[in-house]
């Protein structure tokens, strides 16, 4: 007890924890929610009560990746396994029979065996993932690396911002933008001059998709393309 | 620039979009469903609370208030209880990348549209919840029928969104209303570039996709109260009713914000300096307007047309809208590239 207490004042101190202390808080709610949640999922008597369980679960983790400044893959994640597959789950279940109260075929007699899989498989990413990243610093990078080419402009096509920032009033006709120039903006004034290229996170997941990964993406797109084709000559019965 | 701590901050944010959420619920109930409804049907509507019947919707909120909050006795207490909430939440969460001035918006995400789409989705789980929760026919088909409807027409909307993405080029919801603002159609840049005029066709598609979303009428099928009662709220009274009840035009309202971001040139309006920090005071109020209008269309169609049948309403969604979106994609791709 102690030992646990004098380990939560450590972590609690430490400059990793305290240095994005709301992030960890929030962090802390999400997981314990998302803990909680797939618990009470595999252990629930009602499919519809265990469909909403894993629904909290992956909500969670898609407010895990906007927590970590990833919010495309947070949105994707939304999109796909919410608003599509948890809503198909749900109206199959909704369709087929969806009663009430606990139903009795759920729990099944193997629950032991299902529980030792998770626990081995808890075991094996954990230590993976603890073997991995054990000794290395995570680097942050610039979350959005703006790219600058030099340009010139026409004064009355610049926003406000870039013409006071650069005291360009009362200037008329061709101005230069030079790198000089263009380092010495804020980061905000920086997007909005011409020449300029912010390389967000939409830009840079499209960037790898489109160039480095364009085949294995080409291929998902005609799998999926055949699943759907498969799909309706199976329904449709002629 | 003031400078506020983290929870300071938050605090503010959850305020200004609990404002956001709720404000123009209320203007909207009183203009579009009490007078104008009335006008068009020849009636009064409300007279008798406060000057012109103003008042009328806070004596509704405290009627519904005072009743009793009953649950069905078969029904699924925890998951019948929670869905007005599920509904609600999705709302709010929508309007979290609304941007309301140059500087005035509560997350500036880069992923801007495209979140507000993704969670648009989640409304689904709270209807279909209170669909199976309520342990009644009626209901139970409405969320059914609700569900399949959502489904059907977020194609659409998702993809009359994409020409305006492709055209400004940014899927960040600021970003979009400045490159209306700084945009100009053919080297004309008077009135910048309002994409209502460059992408009609997706406003179209976009305004129709909307009105299902919202379930209003013609879209009606989920609650149509001739065959289902209320559909999906039939069983629900008192506080949760008013809770859906809210939902329903709070989402419009923000449905509304999020297609005059898209189409009408948000908070701006043309010839003022979209940097000017007057936008930073005008905008909400210029975005109200803009709402405004947008939701006067919303509910001409709806007390105009009788209701779609449902087999009528999904061959609009997969025959006609979608191929003409897909359409549109493709024409302002060539554009995009051409010019």
């Amino acid at each position: 007890m102690i030992a646990a207490l004098t380990l939560a004042q450590e972590v609690l101190t430490r400059s990793e924890f305290t240095d994005a202390l709301p992030q960890n808080i929030a962090f802390a709610i999400i997981a314990g929610v998302m803990l909680f949640s797939a618990f009470k999922m595999v252990t629930t008597g009602n499919v519809v009560h265990a469909a909403l369980y894993l629904m909290i679960v992956l909500a969670a983790s898609a407010a895990i990746f906007i927590l970590l400044g990833s919010d495309f893959v947070g949105a994707t994640q939304i999109l796909v396994y919410i608003g599509a597959i948890i809503v198909l789950f749900l109206f199959g279940i909704m369709l087929t029979k969806a009663q009430l109260g606990d139903d009795d075929s759920v729990s099944s007699e193997r629950r032991g065996m299902g529980a030792l899989v998770g626990v081995l498989l808890f075991v094996v990413i954990g230590f993976a993932l603890v073997d991995t990243y054990e000794n290395i610093e995570v680097e942050f990078s610039d979350p959005e690396p703006i790219a600058f080419t030099p340009t010139t402009a026409d004064v009355d096509d610049l926003p406000t911002p870039v013409i006071e920032a650069l005291g360009l009033e009362g200037r008329t006709g061709e101005v230069e933008i030079t790198r000089a120039d263009f380092d010495s903006l804020e980061p905000e004034v920086q997007r909005r001059v011409p020449g300029a290229e912010v390389f967000g996170n939409n830009k840079q997941i499209a960037d790898a998709i489109f160039s480095d990964y364009i085949v294995p993406f080409e291929a998902t797109s005609v799998l999926l393309l055949a699943a759907l084709i498969g799909a309706v000559v199976v329904a449709r019965k002629e | 620039m003031i400078a506020l701590a983290y929870w300071v901050e938050t605090i503010f944010r959850s305020l200004g979009g609990l404002a956001a959420v709720l404000l123009p619920a209320g203007p909207i109930v009183y203009i579009f469903l009490f007078k104008m409804m009335s006008f068009m049907q020849s009636r009064l509507g409300p007279t008798e609370a406060g000057p012109a019947g103003t008042l009328q919707l806070i004596a509704e909120v405290g009627k519904w208030i005072q009743k009793e909050d009953i649950f069905p006795r078969k029904a699924d207490r925890l998951v019948f209880a929670a869905a007005p909430f599920v509904v609600l939440a999705s709302s709010f969460l929508l309007v979290l990348v609304v941007p309301f001035g140059p500087d005035a918006w509560f997350v500036n995400l880069d992923t801007g549209i495209y979140f507000a789409l993704a969670v648009s989705s989640v409304s689904v789980i709270g209807i279909l919840m209170a669909g199976w929760a309520s342990a009644s026919k009626y209901s139970m088909l409405g969320g059914l029928r609700a569900a399949g409807q959502l489904i059907a027409y977020e194609l659409p909307l998702v993809l009359a969104v994409m020409g305006v993405v492709i055209q400004a080029g940014t899927l960040n919801m600021q970003d979009i209303v400045l490159a209306q603002a700084e945009g100009e159609i053919f080297g004309f840049g008077g009135i910048g570039n309002p994409f209502i005029l460059t992408q009609f066709l997706g406003f179209v598609i976009f305004m129709i996709a909307m009105q299902a979303e919202l379930t209003q009428p013609p879209f009606d099928m989920p609650v149509a109260e001739s065959e289902l009662v209320t559909g999906y709220m039939t069983e629900y009274s008192g506080i949760r009713f008013l809770l859906f009840f809210i939902g329903e035009f709070a989402t419009a309202g923000i449905f509304g914000m999020i297609a005059s971001a898209l189409f009408l040139g948000g908070w701006w309006v043309p010839g003022l300096d979209p940097d000017s920090n007057l936008f930073n005071i005008l905008g909400p109020g210029i975005m109200m307007a803009k709402v405004m209008g947008v939701m006067f269309l919303v509910f001409w169609f709806r007390f105009t047309y009788p209701r779609f049948r449902e087999d009528q309403l999904q061959q609009l969604a997969w025959k006609v809208l979608i191929p003409l979106s897909l359409v549109n994609i493709v024409i302002t791709g060539i554009l995009k590239v051409a010019f």
